[in-house]
């Protein structure tokens, strides 16, 4: 059954990924190519606020 | 009815019609191949040019004729028809290339241009090898597809530049395995900064679909050329019918996911996640260009099919149909290998 249902989600995946393929037309989403290549930064800070130690699930 | 003047670039030499030769760059005569450069061109029919646009009368059909516009072929004199945004028509007597000066005059001249770089039978075989590879498309796909029909368009676009100011604060962590614990450090990191940003592109004509044209980008803006009605003649011309401050909204947003992902990519832990993110663009200048498009549109199965090539990088897309029958192969092969696959495995462990 398992292997029914692990097969049917491979199907799907590979079905919709081939039928994306023969859509390929989107409308862009960013200006990257457009931009200058690096952020001028005047203010760059990383605060610590804490650390957690947690002990690993046995498997 | 009033007909407009039109300029059409004929042979100094014989009289031919010439068109733009993408390969040499020049204007090439159609009958005796004599090759003229842009200010060649530019010098001989600037005379010309002006005496047309001073003929103009600029007049519309009226009302009723729903901004349709009237031309005379200044080749063969035919009455040549076109909507308000055509600038550059063939005629379908003598056919000639013929520009209307009107389109491309005042406020309505483009700035720049960005000359075709490949030839029509380039673009053919691009989109011969396009959907060659494909095994989905259904086969009487490839038979009706009117592919001598490919047409090169200048496409009106707006070139958007100017900067953008960011403000974001993220939440980030680095994490790190120590014997039998798992160890978070976690940070709140600042970024403030200003990144600029050079002609982003929107185009501005109702009739290209948006998807379409975002899809062929993108285009090398190092080789804009200043406008010359030179670089028309072989191709399809249109003059912008979207306004610039609507092209704006669309570029605003491109810039600003842009810049949300450099701002994240400053901050160098393992994970980030954006708790505010302050994006302010300013736009400082806007230039109107026409950029080249090779266009090939086909009717299958009762759908029209678009598809598009950038004309300086021979980008070629298009969504394509998929055949059902082909598609269910594929699905039903999938299903048996990978049942037999995981089969195996199930077995083996």
């Amino acid at each position: 059954m398992l292997c029914i249902i692990l097969s049917i989600i491979i199907t799907a995946i590979v079905v919709y990924f081939c039928y994306k393929s023969m859509k390929p037309v989107s409308q862009a989403s960013n200006a990257t190519n457009y931009m200058d290549s690096d952020v001028k930064l005047s203010l760059e800070t990383d605060k610590f606020i804490r650390t957690e130690k947690k002990r690993k699930k046995d498997d | 009815m009033a007909e407009q003047s039109v300029l059409a670039y004929t042979c100094p030499e014989c009289g031919g019609s010439m068109l733009f030769n993408p390969k040499e760059g020049k204007l090439k005569c159609e009958y005796c191949d004599s090759l003229f450069t842009k200010e060649e061109v530019e010098k001989y029919f600037a005379e010309k040019e002006q005496k047309m646009a001073n003929k103009d009368q600029n007049k519309e059909w009226g009302e009723d004729e729903g901004a349709m516009r009237g031309y005379n072929c200044s080749s063969c004199g035919a009455e040549l028809m076109a909507d308000e945004n055509t600038a550059v028509m063939r005629c379908p007597y003598c056919g000639n290339q013929t520009i209307a000066p009107v389109q491309f005059a005042g406020t309505l001249k483009p700035d720049y241009v960005l000359p075709f770089a490949f030839e029509k039978k380039e673009a053919i075989a691009k989109y011969k090898e396009y959907y060659d590879k494909r095994f989905l498309l259904p086969k009487d796909f490839k038979v009706s597809s009117k592919i001598d029909e490919i047409q090169g368009v200048y496409v009106p676009f707006w070139l958007f530049s100017g900067t953008a100011d960011a403000s974001c604060k993220y939440d980030a962590r680095d994490s790190k395995t120590q014997g039998n614990y798992e160890i978070t450090d976690f940070y709140e990191c600042n970024r403030e900064g200003k990144i600029g940003f050079k002609h982003v592109p929107a185009d501005a004509s109702v009739r290209m679909a948006d998807d379409l044209m975002d899809s062929i980008e993108p285009y090398k803006f190092d080789a804009l050329e200043e406008f010359t009605t030179a670089y028309l003649p072989g191709f399809l011309a249109e003059r912008f019918d979207v306004k610039e401050d609507d092209d704006k909204k669309r570029a605003e947003k491109r810039v600003e996911e842009s810049v949300k992902d450099k701002m994240r990519n400053t901050v160098k832990h393992d994970q980030c996640n954006p708790m505010t993110e302050d994006i302010r663009i300013s736009f400082n200048d806007t230039k109107y260009a026409l950029l080249p498009v090779w266009l090939l549109t086909t009717n299958w199965n009762g759908k029209t099919w678009t598809f598009a090539m950038n004309g300086q990088t021979g980008k070629f897309i298009g969504d394509l149909p998929v055949s059902k029958s082909k598609l269910s192969l594929v699905a039903v092969g999938t299903f048996i290998i990978s049942l037999i696959i995981t089969s195996l495995i199930w077995s083996v462990s």
